[in-house]
């Protein structure tokens, strides 16, 4: 009667309110991310797979998350105006809860600003930057579209990262 | 790069690693124990991963970047009291039992347009649909009375449970009483679920206002709203009502023919499955304390009980008036 999605959850239910407790100094809180994640697990139907379990299950759980740490700045700025943050769609979108079209629109803005900061990267770093925060692609597609190996994408987004955090630390430029 | 890689780099280097494996879609079980490992180890770590995972969701503009990231390491340890949403527990103000009057007389206030009453027995649900397009569905074991006026609609649910799905009338409120609590739609499809001595309501879209019997507010204070998502529990005897959220699916629970559990007591799951069921489970004190997170279907007791069985270190035993349950030996 389970399905092997939450047979994967009840393994890795530990492990996950270990790293939400880690994350957000809050056991509460990585108890109502773990269960969130529970619900909508539990809302599909048996034979709902995928290819590995485990890092699917922390990227939802991740998601959840970042959402809340996405509405939290968001009702700080719309002083308090509330937020749907329920979805409701179909297929892997339900679990893994992808931000929302007003969320992605204030990130891509925000990321043209970004994207002035990191025009003095190599043009590699760049185009990876912008491949994975502009075109959407994770990680591993980057890695395939261009060729290259997982571990040198991880490589040019933590040059582009540690440039746009350098940038942040000088302020706004001219 | 390797996880013991990524601790020989500086400290915000490391949290830049971090960041950028656990967004890549293939963290394995050594790598969340490592990530988890290290936030554990060091407030400080926590605060410079919390800070450049913030930057790069797009959550923090770059301009507020800089300070942010001297306030987290400055603030090692604080932080994330101030930047995690803590669980929250919202007193009603006032005691929902001091409006234990207002009830009784608020019958009065109505035209002598006679109550339409619509029941469920046990194991029943049951669709109604009103005049106004409002549209009721009653769970298992449910009583209520539907009183509409030219000037107001009101609805008392005796018990049981009723989720409702509200044609808004700003000119006409819609209130749904449950003992002295009240509940004010906004425009909404909420449930409200009364047994056991508290009031529980769930939003599903739109908003609710939680008030107290006699209770006139026109604009109700904003922590007693609730809105898609939210939950509260009232407790009928002390007023209280403790809000958290809840993850709502197109339909409720009970509504698919389902009930979910997450972290109850085994006591608290056979009690509400009790609504469902001529002959009821019980359970020792000592078995009820057992915790349960589990989906069950309430297609027949037989197989609830069986499903607990696989769930728990318990054994049923049936007799002419009862399943009893036991923690296995």
């Amino acid at each position: 009667m389970t399905s092997p999605l939450l047979s994967a959850y009840l393994e890795k239910r530990t492990l996950l309110v270990r790293y939400f407790t880690a994350r957000t100094r809050d056991a509460g809180v990585a108890e109502d991310i773990v269960q969130e994640l529970y619900l909508k697990i539990a809302a599909q139907s048996d034979d709902y797979t995928v290819d590995n379990p485990s890092a699917f299950l922390f990227r939802a759980a991740n998601n959840i998350w970042l959402n809340r740490l996405r509405g939290e700045g968001r009702d700080r700025r719309r002083n308090g105006e509330w937020h749907d943050s329920v979805r409701q769609s179909v297929g892997e979108d339900v679990i893994v809860d992808e931000p929302d079209a007003e969320t992605r629109l204030a990130a891509r803005q925000q990321l043209a600003l970004v994207m002035k900061g990191v025009e003095a990267l190599p043009e590699r770093t760049r185009d990876i930057f912008r491949l994975h925060k502009f075109d959407e692609l994770n990680q591993a597609q980057v890695a395939q579209k261009l060729g290259v190996s997982k571990s040198t994408v991880e490589k040019h987004l933590c040059a582009a990262l540690k440039s746009l955090m350098a940038l942040a630390r000088a302020g706004p430029g001219p | 790069m390797s996880n013991d890689a990524i601790r020989t780099q500086t400290l915000q280097d490391q949290a830049i690693a971090w960041v950028v494996r656990a967004h890549a879609s293939n963290m394995s079980d050594d790598d969340i124990i490592a990530l988890s490992e290290w936030l554990e180890a060091d407030p400080a770590h926590l605060a410079a991963y919390d800070a450049v995972e913030r930057v790069w969701i797009g959550e923090t503009p770059v301009a507020e970047t800089a300070e942010v990231v001297d306030l987290a390491v400055a603030r090692a340890g604080k932080i994330n009291k101030s930047s995690a949403p803590s669980r929250r527990l919202w007193l009603i103000a006032g005691s929902l039992a001091a409006g234990l009057a207002a009830l009784v007389l608020l019958p009065g206030l109505w035209t002598a347009q006679a109550p339409l009453i619509y029941e469920t027995a046990t194991g029943q649900t049951r669709e109604v649909a009103l005049a106004d397009g409002t549209k009721l569905h009653l769970n298992t074991a449910t009583r209520l009375e539907v009183r509409y006026s030219g000037k107001r609609r009101d609805i008392v649910l005796d018990r049981g449970e009723v989720a409702l799905d509200v044609v808004h009338d700003a000119d006409r409120p819609l209130n749904v009483h449950a003992g002295d609590a009240v509940l004010r739609d906004v425009g909404t499809v909420f449930d409200v679920l009364r047994h056991d001595g508290a009031v529980t309501v769930t939003v599903r879209s739109g908003a609710v206002a939680m008030l107290r019997a006699g209770e006139t507010a026109k604009v109700p204070a904003a922590d007693r709203v609730l809105h898609a998502g939210d939950q509260a529990v009232i407790d009928e005897a002390t007023g209280q009502a403790q809000r958290s959220r809840v993850m709502v699916g197109p339909g409720f629970d009970w509504q698919r023919g389902q009930a979910v559990y997450r972290n109850r007591s085994l006591a608290y799951v056979v009690s509400d499955l009790n609504r469902y069921f001529d002959k009821p489970i019980e359970v020792d004190a000592e078995t009820g304390k057992l915790n349960v997170t589990a989906v069950l279907t309430l297609d027949s007791e037989a197989s609830v009980v069986r499903h607990l069985q696989d769930f728990l270190p318990v054994e049923a035993a049936e007799s002419d008036k009862a399943i009893i349950l036991r923690r296995k030996p």
